[in-house]
C-alpha cells in the first residue's frame, strides 16, 4: 500500500489538527491542514489529496454544506470528526456521502485503521474481482452464488441484494436510510425495520456466531458496516 | 400544611366540641357546669396542639357559646345569670385563646427548627457528594498534569521505562477524564430536558451482544452471560440511549462486585396482560415482517451473584451523585442517574432489588409495539 498518501485535515481547533499531523506523519502520511472550511475548499481542489479528514464543527460554514459541496467534484475517501452523542448528525453526514466517521476522543490506533481500510477501499489493487472471500464466506459475483465453508447457502433474493451491497462497500458505513433506498427502493425509506429484520436474518446464515457478528457490525444508533 | 387541610380541621374543631359537650351534658347536674368549662378547656388545649389559629378561634368561641347555652343556668339562653359566671366566661374565652396562640407559635418555632436542620443536613449531603465528584475530576487532571511536566522537564534523565509509564497514567487518566465528563454532560443534558428519544425499530439482541461487545475489556473479570429468546420480535427504543443505559448498569456491576461474579443479562417480550410473549399470534410466515400495534412491554434483567445491594439505600440508589456508602470503588455518582434518565425519556421505568439468595437485579421495563421476526421471504 502506498503509505504516501496526502491526507487534508480540515479542523479548527489547533492542539487536535496539531495531534492529527503528528500522528499522521509519524506513519508515513503527507499532510495539508485548514483550520476553515473555505481554506478547506480551496485546499482540496488545489492539492487533490488522497483522503479528507473534516471536523463538522466549523467556525465559518456548516461541515455539512462544504462535504456535499466536496462531494460535487471530489471522488476520495472523507472520514468526519464528530462529537459524541451526534448520531443524526454523523447519519446526515454519510447520507452525504462520507465514507466513514470517528467520535472525539477517538484512539489514534483506531483513526490509522480507519484512513487505512478506507484508502485501500478507494484504490483497491485488483478492480472487478468477480469472486471475493471473507474468512469462512465467498461470494461468486458473477454467478450470484455465496458459499460458506465451501458449501452453498441459500439466500433470498432480497438477502443476496443485501449482502451485495454490503460486499460492494466493504468498510463503509451505511446508514438505514441508505440500505433501504438502494435494496428496497426510495419508496421504501420510511420501512426502518426491514434492514433490522433482513440483517437479522443475514447473519443467521453467513455469520459463524450470528450473536458476535463478524462480518455485517451495527453501527450504533446509525447503521451497518461490512468488515469483511 | 396544606390550604385544603386548614379547611377541614374547622368543621373538625367544632364537631369535636360539640360530641364533647353532649358527653357532658347528661353528668352537668352531678360534676356541675363549671366543671364543664374545665372539661372544655382540656379539650381546647388538645385541639391547640395540632391545630391552625383559625380552628382554635373558632372552637373557642363555639365552646363558650356552647357552654352559656347548654350549661350555664339559664339553660337554652345566653342569659349569664351573676356576675360571676359572666366573668368565667370571659376567663374562660381569654385562656382557650391564650391557649391556643402559645401553642401555635411553639410549633412554628420548631418548624422554623426542623426546616433549617433539614436544609444544613442536605448541604452536608451536597458538600459531601460534589466533594468526591471534585476529587473524581481532580485526580485524573492531577495525574495528566504531573505525568506530562515530568516528560517535559526530565526528558533527559528518565529511563524509557519509566516514560512508558507516564504516558500510560496520561492515557488511562485521559479516559477516567473523558468518562466523567460524558457523564456530567448526559447529567445535564437529563436537567435541561433536552433528551429527546428517537425511537426506532431496534433488534434487543444485537443491541446487547453489541453491548457487551464494547465492554470486552472491563468485564473481563466477570462471567457475563445472556437470555435471550431466539427470534425476539423488534421493538421500538431509542438505540443509542438504551445502549448507554446498558453501559452503565454494566459499568456499575464490574465495578462493584468482586472478581468471578456471574452477571446475567436476559430480555423478554410480555404482553401487557402480563402474558409471555409465546401468547402472541403465531407468525403467519407470510411475505413481510409482522407488525402487531397492540402495546407489549420489553423487559430487560440486570443480575448479579454478588453481595448485593443494602437494603436502606435502594430508594436513593437512583438519586444523582449518589454513592454507596463506604465503597472504595471510583466513580461520580451520576452512572444510575443516567440509567433513570435515559429510561425515563423513553417512557420506561427502571427498578432495584436484591435476591433471595444475594446479589443485585435491575430491571428495565420499557412499554413498545412489537414486530415480529420468524423467517421471512422476501
Amino acid at each position: 500500500m502506498d503509505n504516501q498518501a496526502r491526507i487534508l485535515i480540515i479542523e479548527d481547533e489547533a492542539a487536535i489538527r496539531k495531534l492529527l499531523e503528528i500522528v499522521l506523519q509519524s506513519s508515513q502520511f503527507e499532510t495539508l491542514v485548514a483550520s476553515t472550511a473555505q481554506e478547506g475548499r480551496i485546499m482540496a481542489a488545489s492539492h487533490q489529496p488522497d483522503l479528507v479528514l473534516l471536523d463538522l464543527g466549523l467556525p465559518d460554514d456548516d461541515g455539512q454544506h462544504l462535504l456535499a459541496s466536496l462531494r460535487e467534484w471530489y471522488r476520495q475517501p472523507v472520514i468526519i470528526l464528530s462529537a459524541r452523542s451526534a448520531e443524526s448528525e454523523v447519519v446526515q453526514a454519510l447520507d452525504n456521502g462520507a465514507n466513514d466517521y470517528l467520535t472525539k476522543p477517538f484512539r489514534t490506533g483506531e483513526l490509522l485503521a480507519r484512513i487505512r481500510s478506507a484508502l485501500r477501499l478507494a484504490n483497491p489493487d485488483v478492480v472487478n474481482e468477480p469472486v471475493k472471500n471473507y474468512g469462512h464466506l465467498s461470494i461468486d459475483f458473477s454467478a450470484r452464488v455465496v458459499k460458506r465453508n465451501g458449501a452453498v447457502i441459500k439466500l433470498t433474493s432480497t438477502e443476496y441484494a443485501l449482502l451485495a451491497l454490503f460486499a460492494r462497500n466493504e468498510g463503509k458505513v451505511l446508514t438505514h436510510h441508505f440500505i433501504l433506498r438502494e435494496v428496497w427502493g426510495p419508496g421504501y425509506v420510511e420501512r426502518t425495520e426491514y434492514p433490522r429484520v433482513f440483517v437479522g436474518q443475514l447473519r443467521k446464515k453467513i455469520e459463524e456466531n450470528p450473536n458476535r457478528p463478524a462480518l455485517i457490525v451495527t453501527e450504533s444508533g446509525i447503521g451497518y458496516r461490512f468488515a469483511g | 400544611m396544606s390550604k385544603e387541610n386548614q379547611n377541614r380541621q374547622i368543621p373538625f374543631a367544632i364537631v369535636v366540641v360539640v360530641v364533647v359537650a353532649a358527653l357532658c351534658y347528661p353528668f352537668s347536674g352531678i360534676i356541675g357546669y363549671r366543671s364543664v368549662a374545665l372539661i372544655l378547656l382540656l379539650v381546647m388545649s388538645i385541639l391547640a396542639m395540632r391545630m391552625s389559629l383559625r380552628a382554635v378561634l373558632v372552637a373557642a368561641i363555639v365552646s363558650a357559646l356552647v357552654w352559656d347555652y347548654f350549661f350555664i343556668p339559664p339553660h337554652f339562653t345566653f342569659t349569664i345569670g351573676n356576675g360571676e359566671d359572666l366573668l368565667l366566661i370571659i376567663m374562660y374565652f381569654i385562656v382557650a385563646l391564650l391557649n391556643g396562640t402559645i401553642n401555635y407559635r411553639v410549633r412554628q418555632l420548631e418548624q422554623v427548627k426542623n426546616q433549617k436542620e433539614e436544609r444544613e443536613k442536605a448541604l452536608q449531603l451536597y458538600n459531601t457528594l460534589f466533594n468526591a465528584l471534585s476529587h473524581e475530576l481532580r485526580t485524573p487532571i492531577a495525574t495528566i498534569l504531573g505525568a506530562a511536566d515530568a516528560l517535559q522537564e526530565n526528558e533527559a534523565s528518565l529511563s524509557e521505562s519509566h516514560k512508558k509509564e507516564l504516558l500510560g497514567e496520561i492515557a488511562v487518566g485521559a479516559l477516567r477524564l473523558s468518562g466523567q465528563v460524558e457523564n456530567l454532560l448526559n447529567m445535564s443534558r437529563l436537567e435541561a430536558g433536552a433528551i429527546q428519544a428517537r425511537k426506532e425499530w431496534c433488534d434487543v439482541a444485537d443491541l446487547i451482544y453489541g453491548t457487551l461487545e464494547k465492554l470486552n475489556r472491563e468485564g473481563q473479570h466477570h462471567k457475563v452471560d445472556t437470555s435471550i429468546p431466539e427470534d425476539l420480535p423488534l421493538v421500538q427504543l431509542d438505540f443509542g440511549l438504551t445502549e448507554q443505559t446498558l453501559l452503565n448498569l454494566l459499568t456499575n456491576a464490574f465495578r462493584h462486585t468482586p472478581a468471578g461474579t456471574r452477571i446475567i443479562i436476559s430480555a423478554n417480550i410480555f404482553s401487557d396482560l402480563s402474558g409471555h410473549f409465546e401468547d402472541m399470534p403465531a407468525s403467519s410466515g407470510g411475505a413481510k415482517p409482522v407488525r402487531d400495534d397492540r402495546m407489549y412491554r420489553l423487559v430487560i434483567d440486570v443480575l448479579d451473584n454478588g453481595p448485593g445491594f443494602p437494603e436502606a439505600e435502594i430508594s436513593r440508589a437512583f438519586d444523582k451523585f449518589y454513592r454507596y456508602e463506604n465503597t472504595q470503588a471510583d466513580g461520580t455518582g451520576l452512572g444510575l442517574f443516567i440509567v433513570r434518565g435515559f429510561t425515563e425519556a423513553q417512557g420506561g421505568e427502571v427498578s432495584l432489588s436484591n435476591l433471595m439468595d444475594g446479589g443485585a437485579k435491575f430491571t428495565l421495563e420499557f412499554p413498545t409495539i412489537i414486530l415480529n421476526q420468524a423467517t421471512h421471504h422476501g
